[in-house]
């Protein structure tokens, strides 16, 4: 008697876990410019879609000049993009004249004054909101700005959160993007990016052997890189000021 | 171009030889002197009525030639009317308030000429839709057009102790100024001030509106339950909409409770939209703010159809986000941080060059495209 399998067979396509996807292979429509010629050549292209990944660095690290940039790039595809400032950081005239279309912004502003003690509903209402922006499938890049939260503060985040965010953005148009302090989420496909000031370049900077810098115009802001979490090699890289 | 006519209301408290109301008769004749003219009208409120000529103007002539119709013909029907031709809808209204006989209006000066008005014009006005809204929904009557943003005339008396007078002072503000300190209510009465046109209006007419009641045999608590009864009156509206290629641009809600109240909630939307999933979402989300007190007995849904923008579709253009998905996301957020926290960012004229206005998230069409994504090194 023979014995009817009702299993249906694997999808080609079928995703074990995050961790063990790969992000080589991506096609260009899967990524999102981040309109910085030296920044897209490091990241293969520009950040993955369906995916979040992080600019992270400490204060005047020019990491709101990135943002700028990547959000005017996308504002100039023609796309929409989502900003979930719970630190009511963002200045629309300087965003503007990076070449931001305002217009194609979703500004959701938090409550801002100062760093109050418990951050915790700050957070979890911005999370809710990036969730919702997510949800619609519309954006083409959502950004979480955490930037004005300690290295601390942020480690407070319960891990289920970010993996909450991976689950959402999968299979998706948008582009997640966290700026924050340090590299929090530890997403496994999204891309890293990591900033800091000219003057602390030099202290602690860990280099592999053989993967020299490769300098890319200016020594204004150093980008470093990491494509993989399960990738130990990482370069070093300087480039311009992205909103200069 | 907008004409509005309005009868001043001297004897229209008085009913007629079959008891009724006089007023109820002369905005009855008013409307049929309107449709007349264009298939385009708002009734709002008593004796107060609009027509929209908007693109009919080689039927009905230019600007002076309608106006000068509707004088004679409301002279032929024995009416004593104010009318004023304007580019605007909001130029119209004002205007009759407080001009006599026909005042018309050219492309570009409706400005001008409202700047010598008193500011009591949008008082006056605010008032008088009001009171026409109430009377006519006492009367279970349709009324279209109740969509100014009456709540920012509140803002009027803040406004006088500034020493404003007249609409033109107003419209003169600084509206970075207007925005800090009275909010987007601020910026909305200014708009009104310099005759400018609410992009979100749209034009309902009354014998067009779509209506569906369910009374339910037991009276239903919760949201829950009475989400299941929106979502089968939206989809009979919705229904009725995609056979006039037509989506909603304002929800009503009127439930019936237990009590003998009426819960009225009402929703305005800035795109109009026929999908019934979407629209149930955003009354559900007003109900959640403002829930009934008692148990619901009957619902009725009212909706104001407007025309709906066919959807983008280009092998070159990146298309348009969808407004459904859009609108109810703006409620949704709306809902958790607060309406003023979130939208884009508008630049304006201040002293420091950094100044910005918070307005509704409505993109638009790109306006270039660059070409496609880089394909990485």
């Amino acid at each position: 008697m023979s014995t009817i399998s009702r299993r249906r067979p694997p999808s080609p396509d079928r995703r074990l876990d995050q961790t063990t996807s790969v992000a080589c292979g991506r096609r260009p429509c899967d990524l999102a410019g981040t309109g910085h010629p030296g920044l897209d050549e490091l990241l293969g292209g520009g950040f993955a879609r369906g995916q979040l990944s992080e600019i992270v660095g400490p204060c005047s690290s020019t990491r709101t000049g990135v943002l700028a940039t990547v959000l005017a790039a996308a504002t100039g595809r023609g796309e929409v993009v989502a900003l979930i400032d719970p630190g009511d950081q963002f200045m629309p005239t300087a965003s503007a004249a990076s070449g931001l279309d305002l217009s194609r912004l979703l500004w959701v502003r938090g409550d801002g004054g100062g760093q109050p003690r418990d951050v915790s509903p700050s957070i979890a209402r911005a999370l809710t909101a990036l969730e919702l922006v997510i949800d619609t499938d519309e954006f083409g890049v959502a950004v979480l700005d955490l930037s004005h939260l300690s290295a601390r503060q942020m480690r407070q985040v319960p891990v289920t959160a970010w993996s909450g965010l991976f689950r959402r953005l999968a299979g998706g148009q948008t582009s997640g993007l966290l700026l924050g302090p340090e590299p929090t989420a530890r997403s496994a496909e999204g891309q890293v990016v990591l900033l800091r000031t000219p003057a602390n370049a030099g202290a602690g900077d860990v280099r592999p052997p053989g993967a020299g810098a490769r300098p890319v115009l200016d020594s204004v802001w150093e980008a470093r890189v990491v494509p993989h979490r399960s990738s130990d090699a990482f370069t070093t890289f300087r480039g311009p000021r992205a909103d200069a | 171009m907008f004409a509005c006519l309005y009868a001043p209301s001297r004897g229209l408290a008085f009913r007629s030889n079959d008891g009724v109301p006089r007023a109820k008769l002369v905005t009855n004749e008013l409307v049929r002197l309107a449709r007349e003219q264009s298939p385009r009208v708002e009734v709002h409120g008593d004796n107060l009525v609009v027509l929209d000529a908007t693109g009919i103007t080689d039927r009905v002539g230019n600007s002076r030639e309608l106006g000068a119709t509707l004088r004679r013909v409301a002279a032929d029907r024995r009416l004593y009317l104010r009318i004023a031709v304007a580019p605007t809808r909001s130029a119209a209204l004002l205007i009759v308030q407080a001009r006599s006989g026909l005042t018309v209006v050219e492309p570009g000066q409706e400005a001008a000429v409202l700047a010598s008005l008193p500011l009591d014009v949008l008082r006056t006005l605010a008032r008088r839709q009001a009171r026409g809204v109430t009377g006519q929904a006492r009367r279970r009557a349709p009324v279209a057009g109740a969509g100014l943003a009456i709540p920012a005339f509140a803002l009027l008396s803040t406004v006088r102790r500034w020493g404003v007078r007249t609409l033109g002072d107003l419209a003169h503000q600084s509206s970075a100024t207007l925005l800090e300190r009275l909010g987007p209510g601020g910026l909305a009465l200014q708009r009104f001030a310099r005759g400018e046109d609410d992009p979100s209006w749209t034009v309902a007419s009354a014998d067009q509106r779509v209506e569906s009641t369910l009374r339910l045999e037991t009276p239903v608590e919760g949201l829950d339950p009475l989400s299941f009864v929106l979502s089968r009156l939206f989809e009979t509206l919705c229904e009725r909409l995609a056979q006039t290629s037509a989506g909603a641009s304002v929800v009503q809600v009127q439930l019936k409770l237990v009590t003998g109240e009426i819960h009225a909630t009402r929703v305005t939307l800035a795109t109009p939209t026929r999908e019934s999933k979407a629209l149930r979402t955003l009354v559900r989300l007003e109900l959640d703010l403002n829930p009934p007190r008692a148990g619901v007995r009957e619902v009725t849904v009212v909706v104001d159809p407007a025309p709906t923008g066919g959807r983008q579709i280009s092998l070159l253009a990146r298309a348009r986000p969808d407004a459904a998905r859009v609108t109810t996301l703006m409620s949704r957020l709306s809902r958790l941080v607060g309406e003023r926290r979130c939208g884009s960012p508008a630049l304006v004229a201040s002293g420091d060059g950094a100044g910005f206005a918070m307005r509704a998230f409505a993109p638009g069409p790109p306006h270039a495209e660059v070409p496609e994504r880089r394909t990485g090194g």
